[in-house]
């Protein structure tokens, strides 16, 4: 780590370093997590990865030249621009050079003494622009300026001379946005191996089992095998037992896009299920489905504690209302006895888009300390993750408490509902709060249930301005987060693996969050020819390990996080994190690792103690004096 | 919100009117302080939860005495064990000094009472708001008439009064001996103590200077002050006349490098020319080594008005009078704190204390701190300022000190800022809340650099308001000076008794939990935090605990410091080598898992009980007995019983303070001490306090008080019989014929021929009805009272530099040491306790054991001290 010393924010280095930086890896997990953080300005994850490299010995790349990076298997360079100035915002402009690759952008300052490398994958790239002209005055007018879906932006200035920008700003244009240019995605390139397979994390199947379905009221159904009735959904899913094949092409002819009610999650003990659909295609007109309304009938009855059931719609009641005018509604509670219709009050895709844009604005490049209370209100970001964390606790609320079964739904059910579902089961059940379950809690009730990533996220597409691009799956993330803070023991992983879920939402590293629906997936060939991101994941748990987290079947099983804003704090630690006065690295796990280090040590000591007196005790069995 | 959970504790809305009469058993009643004095009391009261919007309530007595309002129920208590339990002050009861408003509640309005003010008509709800951001609502509605109107006049005549002596401390009868003071704090109102921070810090060029002794210069000047070397008495009697508060400048703090920690005040408004303020400084100049002028500090901002109305608007958003108000609240929340400026005046504070501290510790110049009285933020950001540099008082002693130097000493008007008295004049704010929690960001950023936890910074805050403790009550020291002396015809001396002899308000298991369970003794670096607003949080500890629906339930950050305090123990037992004893360490995690269950987010202020079901209560009262059977006789998890017995309370008697161990804390492990952590382990060494008989500690100084004092020793050759005696003692020299055994028993210890070896025998009579129904239960009371009264007198012995040591009658090994190399002697029964008796017959000596019919539980130690009976009564009596 050449890099970044004399960017070491203060609270860093404040920090005792009792440790050799070279002593890396899986050994010492208290070290790599707290130097994750100390970059300044590049991808923590790819930091983690290069010191991996160096320790393990294992060169992934020869490198000949000093400024060139270290490659990723299928990575190759493609440009390079030297005498180039990256305009940092925290520590000024520094002249060194910059490269792209097919999968990231590289730049290193030449100046020995601050040395400063950027490093950031292509896959985070939302907007590229020239800034200024050839003729444009003023030092560093001349450059690119990158706007990235990571809460940065970074600028670039270029000598004024042969249209010195051109080459980089066209292989920049092509391999960050290479689906506009009839290109592959990186994630179809890279070519690294690991030793788990995260393609097999999630088995449908499996997964349905460990629920106890099929039981007496629920029956893993194959219908969808051909994506027919739905071609967002999942192949295989799991309807209540008795409803007939024929019922349920009606029913999903009746539901926006077909996609039915299905089961999310059984309660373990009663049968209190979570089951999730999109709107009724209820319309101005007020049309009924005899079908649809025994389908929730038969829902209803598969739970014999209660009878009585809960529509959650997840929209704002306006939303809903206007929602006939176009086809869609929600179900009137004179159809369906024996529900009740409870709206949840969480808005759009667009409105969350926008929240987030102010909520960059406020924390990049530099936060304005006299506005900064008042400019969290009014990006309402925290006031979403309110609406959200408190619609996921009522839903836990009928199921826990009142042993109601809960339908959920919002528009088209792949972005509100896939929220609600998934915070709510990771609330229910502590499956899903280990490493693995999350991983598969993601798999299932975003990935197979159709959540549109390609479309939310925009990969490798340069329509920056794009209405179907909304951060839906960082706001989940977000309130996973907030519900970690509330319960900092109750988790497997760390915060840090909920940042390196994130960093690949947007790497195209993996091709974990590649694609829209399951049946994409299939016709692309992404489990055949990409690597999982839980692949990478899963063969380094202990970097995502919470050294709090207490596996214990006598933790309590539910969790219920209090929804009020006065809980609800700004996940700095990913929105500031790019502001090195701002890094905050959890000093409190920090020292927990310390301890837990010390107490293995102690134990170590103990053992070898107890050894040495064994074999003396033997020795002076054979010898007795 | 949450939806309410359902709680049996609060009845919902029944027919009232059939309310009958509240019948309070003993444990329920209030109770009372030595001097306390009732002044009114009213039945059927009931209280109504916060945010309960009235629907809930529990009916119970309200009671107005000088010292406090109680609020008694027969309703079952809250299971204490989650909640600070205030040995002066019950759950529901708050002292009356700690009342700031009181409002008088109607369907749609709420009038502010004002304090002296005479009610006359119909009371039917009040509200009280307390100075800790504590909300109780009472109706009076199916009290007797009139008995409202008693209450709230009582109040706003006693808890706002007019006079100093009219404090509840002048009043309190209880006799006090403040023996361990020392060890907890440097009170910093002598001479020494500020030579001895002279010198700790190495600060060259200043002098002690005594030109206030008896207050001559100023009352308001604490009497030994530091100056420049090169300023003489008759200068400072000159330019005291000068300042305001006749505060001139003072040395506070230093570094090694010369940069000194000065304070002073702004000149009088009156005088326009500084030049006697630049002639001081001028000595400030030449008095450091560089011969560098200093770096003055402006405080004037914020000022204490401004603390106390940002103050009020940040109470206003941690009181919300129903759901309504709290959800609008939540609603603009972020937008509301802002309007509080609270944050902003910690970073403020935060930010002048890193400003000095950047010069003090990089540029190495003397920093002057100046504000208008030298007495407000002065304190704030000195204090913040040494804290920043200098460990030592980021430990429980050194923060104290800090305290008793920057604010007791030099004269933060505390009976003002606090409000203890009712003066037109006199401008309330809360300085000391605003310290406070700049010091909890600062744990919040450093968790590893304090010894302290928020829980004691929240304490710290709730006891400037008892008006037991001198600490917080006066303006000055001179007045608590005056106040002690006391005066033929208005009051008698007052008994100063300190808030930081902690024992006084707490049991050892809360003030276990003032201990920081992440502190690192080797973390000496010099903090620079951030400062900046988006680095600060809300201290929602302290700021939120009264409103039991923003409790994480089984979550938040106690479940954190639980299981570091779980960690550091287990270290700690590594660390000092007795980890070998599983047994122990297995149950300790149990009890972890226990508690992970139970423990909430605002623990221990927590009041909400919802999740504690039966089954974890049985573990709470130490139904450990049971426990124990199921385990095998001879396994050494029998000593974790002994632990969880041992700290067996009775809590029943009449009032809440019936222990006063002072003696006890004996040094019962110099490993214990030595480790720099040691004050985790709290005063007997052992980590984690829980009320309710849980945790992971061990015994506690009750316990071993029962036995200390009933510890006569005699001489087998005494003839006097004592066989009806609870306990005896009894000292004798071992027979030649034991020595051998007893050589084995101890095998860590080489016996040598020519030594003394003395055996001492105590003797433990059963409860005799006992003895017969539930005989294996009783003999485990005596094997405990046996360990308990063994272990002291070994104590005793060891201190007075014998060996002694005894076979754990739990454990079938040497109690001192346990581990012996080989595990030869696990338990057996003739090792267990050595019951025997000798006498001759003839030429032979009999060793047989003593009177079978009686049934006494006997054990024995062994000492290598001689075998005299004065000799060792002069040790154990520590009288010679």
């Amino acid at each position: 780590m050449t890099v970044l010393e004399g960017f070491r924010s203060d609270s860093k280095s404040n920090l005792p370093h009792k440790q050799e930086p070279t002593n890396w890896g899986k050994t010492s997990p208290s070290k790599s997590y707290g130097s994750s953080s100390s970059t300044s300005t590049e991808n923590v994850v790819s930091t983690l990865e290069r010191k991996k490299a160096t320790a393990s010995n294992e060169p992934i790349i020869t490198t000949t030249r000093p400024d060139d990076p270290s490659l990723l298997p299928g990575e190759k360079v493609t440009g390079q621009a030297r005498g180039v100035t990256y305009l940092c915002p925290y520590h000024g402009p520094a002249g060194g050079v910059l490269t792209v690759t097919n999968y990231k952008l590289y730049f290193k300052s030449g100046d020995k003494d601050t040395q400063l490398v950027v490093e950031v994958p292509l896959g985070v790239v939302s907007r590229i622009e020239k800034v200024g002209g050839a003729s444009s005055r003023g030092e560093n007018a001349y450059g690119i300026e990158i706007f990235c879906k990571d809460m940065r932006n970074l600028r670039f200035a270029h000598k004024q001379e042969n249209h010195s920008r051109r080459n980089v700003f066209e292989k920049l244009q092509m391999f960050a946005f290479p689906l506009s240019h009839k290109m592959k995605l990186f994630a179809f390139e890279y070519a690294e191996t690991f030793p788990e397979n995260g393609w097999t994390v999630y088995e449908p199947i499996a997964e349905l089992k460990r629920m106890g379905v099929n039981n007496d009221m629920w029956k893993i159904s194959k219908l969808n095998e051909q994506y027919e009735i739905c071609d967002s959904y999942p192949a295989i899913w799991a309807v209540p037992a008795q409803a007939t094949d024929d019922d349920i092409k009606i029913v999903a002819s009746f539901r926006s896009r077909g996609r039915i009610p299905i089961l999310s999650w059984i309660h373990p003990e009663w049968q209190a299920t979570i089951t999730r659909c999109s709107q009724p295609l209820v319309g101005v007109s007020g049309k009924r489905c005899k079908e649809d309304e025994h389908y929730v009938q038969l829902i209803m009855d598969a739970n014999a504690q209660s009878h009585k059931m809960f529509i959650m719609d997840a929209r704002p009641s306006a939303n809903a209302i206007a929602n006939k005018a176009k086809g869609g509604g929600y179900e009137s509670e004179d159809a369906y006895q024996n529900a009740e219709l409870v709206f949840l009050d969480i808005h759009n895709i667009h409105v969350m888009r926008e929240s987030l844009r102010k909520l960059k604005e406020l924390c990049y490049p530099n936060i304005d300390e006299t506005k900064w209370l008042s400019g969290l209100e009014l990006t309402y970001w925290l006031k979403h993750i309110k609406c959200i964390l408190a619609g996921a606790v009522r839903i836990v609320d009928k199921v826990e408490s009142h042993k109601t079964s809960v339908l959920v739904h919002c528009s088209d059910g792949w972005d509100r509902t896939a929220q609600l579902t998934a915070l709510s089961m990771l609330m229910l059940d502590p499956y899903y709060r280990t490493l693995k379950g999350f991983e598969i809690l993601i798999e299932k009730e975003w990935h197979s249930f159709g959540h549109k990533f390609q479309q939310r996220i925009s990969h490798g597409d340069d329509h920056h301005s794009d209405a179907d691009r909304s951060p839906i799956f960082i706001q989940f993330i977000d309130c996973v987060w907030q519900i970690t803070q509330q319960f900092p023991n109750a988790f497997e992983f760390n915060d840090y693996f909920l940042i390196t879920i994130l960093d690949h939402l947007y790497s195209c590293r993996f091709g974990t969050f590649l694609c829209n629906t399951e049946r994409e997936r299939m016709l692309e060939k992404v489990k055949e020819q990409t690597v999982s991101l839980w692949s990478y994941t899963n063969s380094n748990l202990d970097l995502y390990r919470n050294p709090l987290y207490w596996a214990n079947t006598l933790q309590q099983r539910v969790l219920v996080p209090i929804a009020s804003i006065r809980h609800i704090k700004l996940w700095k630690a990913y929105y500031c994190r790019w502001n090195p006065s701002m890094r905050t690295q959890d000093p409190v796990y920090h020292r927990i690792r310390e301890l837990l280090k010390l107490k293995q040590q102690l134990e170590h000591i103990a053992e070898e103690c107890k050894k040495e007196q064994q074999q003396r005790a033997q020795r002076s069995k054979v010898s007795p004096t | 919100m949450n939806d309410i959970k359902e709680d049996s504790r609060f009845k919902s809305y029944i027919s009232e009117n059939e309310l009958e009469s509240i019948i309070l058993d003993d444990s329920q009643r209030t109770k009372f302080l030595d001097g306390e004095t009732i002044v009114c009391e009213a039945q059927k009261v009931l209280l109504y939860p916060p945010l309960s919007d009235r629907k809930k309530y529990i009916a119970g007595v309200l009671t107005v005495t000088t010292f406090k309002l109680s609020f008694a129920t027969a309703e079952e208590a809250e299971p204490s064990n989650c909640y600070q339990q205030n040995l002066l002050l019950g759950v529901n009861d708050i002292c009356l000094s700690s009342i700031d408003v009181i409002y008088q509640v109607g369907d749609r309005t709420k009038k502010k009472l004002s304090p002296g003010q005479n009610v006359t008509g119909k009371i039917k709800d009040i509200v009280i708001v307390c100075k800790n951001m504590k909300y109780l609502e009472f109706s009076f509605k199916l009290s007797d008439k009139d008995s409202g109107k008693n209450i709230v006049n009582a109040l706003l005549h006693h808890a706002y009064p007019k006079r100093h002596t009219l404090l509840f401390a002048y009043d309190y009868k209880e006799p006090y001996v403040n023996e361990t003071l020392t060890k907890e704090v440097r009170l910093f109102l002598t001479k020494q103590d500020w030579e001895k921070e002279l010198r700790r810090t190495k600060c060259q060029n200043w002098r002690v200077s005594q030109v206030n002794f008896n207050y001559q210069v100023s009352p308001l000047l604490i009497e030994t002050i530091i100056v420049p070397k090169s300023v003489t008495d008759s200068i400072i009697r000159e330019a005291v006349e000068k300042f305001r508060n006749r505060c001139g400048p003072i040395w506070v703090y230093g570094t090694p490098t010369g940069a000194a920690l000065v304070r002073m005040a702004d000149l009088l408004p009156a005088i326009t020319d500084r030049t006697e303020e630049n002639k001081l400084l001028e000595h400030i100049r030449k008095s450091h080594p560089g011969k560098r002028p200093p770096h003055i500090i402006d405080l004037s901002f914020p000022s204490p008005k401004d603390v106390q109305n940002s103050y009020l608007k940040l109470r206003d958003l941690c009181v919300p009078d129903n759901t309504r108000v709290f959800k609008s609240q939540d609603f603009k929340f972020y937008g509301l704190l802002d309007g509080t400026k609270w944050l902003s005046y910690v970073s403020t504070c935060l930010q002048k204390a890193r400003e000095a501290v950047v010069q003090m510790s990089i540029n190495e110049v003397t920093v002057v701190l100046q504000e208008g009285n030298g007495q407000d933020l002065n304190c704030v950001v000195s204090s913040l300022t040494q804290i920043m540099l200098d460990p030592y008082f980021r430990t429980k002693f050194g923060f104290q000190s800090l305290i008793q130097k920057e604010w007791i000493a030099l004269g933060h008007p505390f009976a003002n800022r606090l409000g203890h008295i009712l003066c037109k004049d006199v401008e309330q704010s809360p300085i000391f809340l605003l310290f406070l929690d700049c010091v909890w960001q600062l744990l919040q950023q450093f968790p590893a650099a304090f010894q302290i936890s928020e829980t004691y910074l929240t304490t710290l805050w709730d006891s400037a308001h008892v008006s037991v403790f001198d600490t917080f009550l006066f303006n000055c020291h001179h007045q608590r000076f005056m106040a002690e002396v006391g005066s033929a015809n208005s009051h008698p001396p007052l008994v100063l008794r300190s808030v930081w002899d902690w024992r006084e308000q707490f049991s050892d298991r809360d003030i276990g939990l003032f201990c920081n369970p992440l502190y690192d003794d080797s973390y000496r670096a010099i903090l620079k935090p951030h400062v900046g607003l988006a680095g600060l949080d809300v201290w929602t500890q302290c700021y939120f605990r009264w409103l039991p629906d923003l409790e994480v339930r089984t979550g938040g950050r106690p479940q954190v410091d639980l299981y570091c305090r779980f960690l550091v123990a287990e270290i700690l037992q590594r660390q000092q080598g007795i980890g070998e004893l599983n047994g122990r360490l297995s149950r300790n995690k149990e009890e972890y898992v226990e508690l992970v269950k139970k423990v909430n987010g605002f623990f221990p202020f927590s009041h909400n009980s919802g999740f504690t079901d039966t089954a974890v209560r049985s573990i709470m009262s130490g139904s450990s007995l049971n426990f124990l059977r199921k385990l095998p006789r001879n396994s050494v998890a029998q000593a974790s019983y002994v632990r969880n017995y041992s700290r067996k309370v009775s809590n029943s008697e009449g009032s809440y303070k019936h222990v006063k161990p002072r003696k006890t804390i004996q040094e019962t492990s110099d490993l214990v001490w030595r480790d720099p952590n040691f004050e985790l382990l709290a005063s007997n060494g052992f980590p984690l306090f829980l009320r309710g008989n849980i945790g992971l500690a061990w015994y506690d100084t009750q316990t071993t008080v029962k036995t200390h004092h009933e510890l006569i020793m005699e001489q087998i050759d005494d003839t006097r019989d004592n066989s009806n005696a609870n306990m005896i003692c009894r000292v004798q020299p071992c027979p030649t014929v034991l020595r051998k055994t007893v050589g084995d028993l101890f095998p860590y210890r080489p016996l040598e021929e020519s030594t003394d070896l003395s055996v001492i025998t105590i003797t433990l009579k059963p409860n005799s009805k006992l003895i017969r129904t539930n005989a294996e239960v009783e003999t485990e009371k005596l094997a405990q009272m046996f360990l308990i009264s063994a272990k002291n007198i070994c104590d005793k012995l060891r201190g007075a530099g014998y060996w002694a040591d005894f076979i754990n009658p739990f454990s079938g090994l040497p109690y001192f040491t346990p581990y012996s190399l080989n595990e030869l002697y696990k338990t057996d029964e003739k090792f267990r306790c050595l019951d025997f008796q000798i006498f001759d017959i003839k030429d032979c000596k009999v060793v047989s054991n003593e009177d079978k019919s009686k049934k006494r539980f006997v054990g024995s130690l062994f000492s290598n001290a001689p075998c005299k009976m004065k000799h060792l009564n002069s040790i154990f009596t520590g009288k010679e």
